[in-house]
């Protein structure tokens, strides 16, 4: 068995959530000593496991499970408040649509700047460039500012972006629901075949049935914990035969 | 196989990002007006027209050549009060960026030190035309600006860590800032001199002393206007000693804001 790619123990991760949005003035001056009222929320809690390369691991639960703070996690954009995560080699991918793109810039600006704050150098994004406008599809697009593209434009240039650099561990949350069908399909396949040279797959999504497609193992989970861990098919079945009861009992 | 670097640190491979981040600053500041690049010296130019017809003309301000003298200043301050103002808001205007990337914090208040620092250099190479055209003779003395100006890029640095942090607590930080930079303005030797200070009977020599070695900024603000205009005939006794304190002051504040920093920087993306 080669060695885990992703590797999760005991992870746990805290946040204080905000009540207060429009303190009072009365309130300021009291924030100054105690800031802000808060309330701890257990987004993740003992969470373990590990992912070798090639896997694809679908994430599923309900909202607020805390699927997208794991994939975070993983990314290395939040720190875990408990427990150790190790990833091997770079982890990249895309969270919310056309985020982080300057709508003022061209979408080539936004290609060096992404790839520039991914960490990479400037000879590896120039080297990409031309597979990032091809992938995208944009090529007549690409000096126009992003605020002009549709959502599904700004999606092709972010998932081209984040594929791009080929990394280790490939994160894709939600997203490519927004996508038409053809790149859809053309997505995924570049998924599969990266897959097939070695990178973990880590993919959120509330649509079952791609998560049911394109991955092999699914993790469900529920407040925070991991509620199943196993064979896609198992998952999903689990996870639906209890919403099924939550329904007819709620 | 290699293990990802901990995120977080900050290393040389990180200027090409720093580039790209002021390259879209400077980019985006001016794109859609049809002078771009000249408002970062015009502005100043106004500004210090403004002024010389307000304290020398109407005020009566017995500064010889006031308009040089006051532009010397001018233009470290706007550095200086740019970049706390952009700086202060560096994390909040990218957040979009830092719940992306896992890329060093840090980038972001270096490139927006740096996208001012561009303008402060368009502003040094309008003074530098207006000193070829009086003429003013150049000396050696005026190179002492740039150790002046590491002094004062390391003070602003060092705040503007400490107000980003604190801005994403706090928004109120951004509207006390625009008040307390127009007092700082009138708190430093910019619209007069420092001798006027020196020699002002109403201040008990307590207050002058305080208004040199409390403010970091007083010492270099001499130091601008003597090097490049008195020829480092620098009209204070002990200046080298204030200028010392100044940079002291100023590395005490980048260290406590590099402290802060380190501590909250990974809580930004949590922030909503």
């Amino acid at each position: 068995m080669s060695q885990a790619v992703v590797e999760v123990r005991n992870l746990a991760k805290k946040y204080h959530v905000r009540h207060e949005r429009m303190p009072s003035i009365k309130r300021a001056v009291v924030r100054v000593f105690r800031p802000y009222p808060t309330e701890v929320l257990w987004a993740l809690r003992d969470v373990s496991f590990s992912a070798g390369s090639g896997e694809s691991v679908g994430i599923i639960g309900s909202n607020g499970s805390g699927k997208s703070t794991l994939l975070r996690l993983i990314a290395g954009i939040l720190v875990p408040t408990d427990g150790e995560i190790t990833v091997r080699g770079a982890a990249g991918g895309l969270f919310e649509l056309a985020a982080g793109f300057h709508p003022e810039l061209s979408g080539a600006d936004n290609i060096l700047l992404s790839g520039a704050l991914m960490g990479y150098s400037r000879r590896q994004v120039e080297d990409r460039y031309q597979d990032i406008v091809a992938f995208s599809e944009l090529a007549d697009f690409i000096d126009v500012p992003v605020k002009t593209y549709s959502s599904g434009m700004s999606l092709r240039l972010g998932f081209a972006t984040a594929i791009a650099f080929e990394p280790q561990v490939l994160l894709v949350d939600e997203v490519l629901a927004v996508a038409d069908e053809h790149f859809q399909r053309k997505a995924y396949g570049h998924l599969a075949r990266l897959r097939e040279k070695g990178s973990t797959l880590f993919m959120v999504s509330h649509e079952l049935a791609s998560i049911e497609r394109h991955c092999t193992r699914a993790i469900w989970l529920e407040k925070g914990k991991i509620r199943a861990d196993g064979p896609t098919e198992e998952v999903v079945g689990a996870y639906l035969a209890e919403q099924g009861n939550g329904n007819a009992t709620g | 196989m290699s293990t990802t670097a901990k995120p977080g640190a900050l290393s040389p491979a990180w200027r090409w990002a720093i580039t790209q981040l002021v390259r879209r600053d400077l980019k985006v500041r001016y794109k859609n007006s049809a002078l771009g690049f000249c408002w970062s010296f015009l502005n100043p130019l106004m500004q210090i027209a403004v002024m010389t017809i307000v304290f020398r003309y109407i005020m009566g301000s017995r500064i010889q050549n006031f308009s040089m003298e006051l532009f010397t200043c001018f233009l470290p301050w706007m550095f200086f009060s740019q970049a706390l103002n952009d700086g202060a808001v560096c994390v909040s205007k990218d957040f979009l960026l830092v719940k992306k990337y896992p890329f060093p914090r840090m980038i972001l208040p270096i490139s927006s030190l740096c996208s001012n620092f561009v303008h402060l250099c368009f502003g040094f190479a309008v003074l530098f035309i207006i000193f070829i055209l009086l003429p003013v003779h150049f000396n050696v003395y005026m190179l002492w600006v740039i150790p002046f100006l590491i002094i004062q890029a390391a003070l602003t640095l060092g705040l503007v860590l400490l107000l980003s942090t604190l801005h994403m607590y706090y928004e109120d930080i951004r509207f006390l800032l625009g008040s307390l930079t127009q007092l700082l303005f009138f708190l430093c030797p910019i619209v007069y001199t420092i001798d006027q200070v020196l020699e002002s009977d109403r201040l008990a020599p307590i207050w002058k002393e305080l208004y040199i070695v409390g403010n970091p900024l007083t010492p270099l603000f001499i130091g601008y206007r003597t090097a490049l205009l008195h020829g480092g005939e620098w009209p204070v006794p002990d200046f080298w000693l204030y200028t010392g304190i100044s940079a002291v002051w100023s590395a005490i504040i980048l260290a406590l804001g590099v402290l802060v920093w380190r501590r909250y920087q990974w809580q930004f993306p949590e922030m909503v």
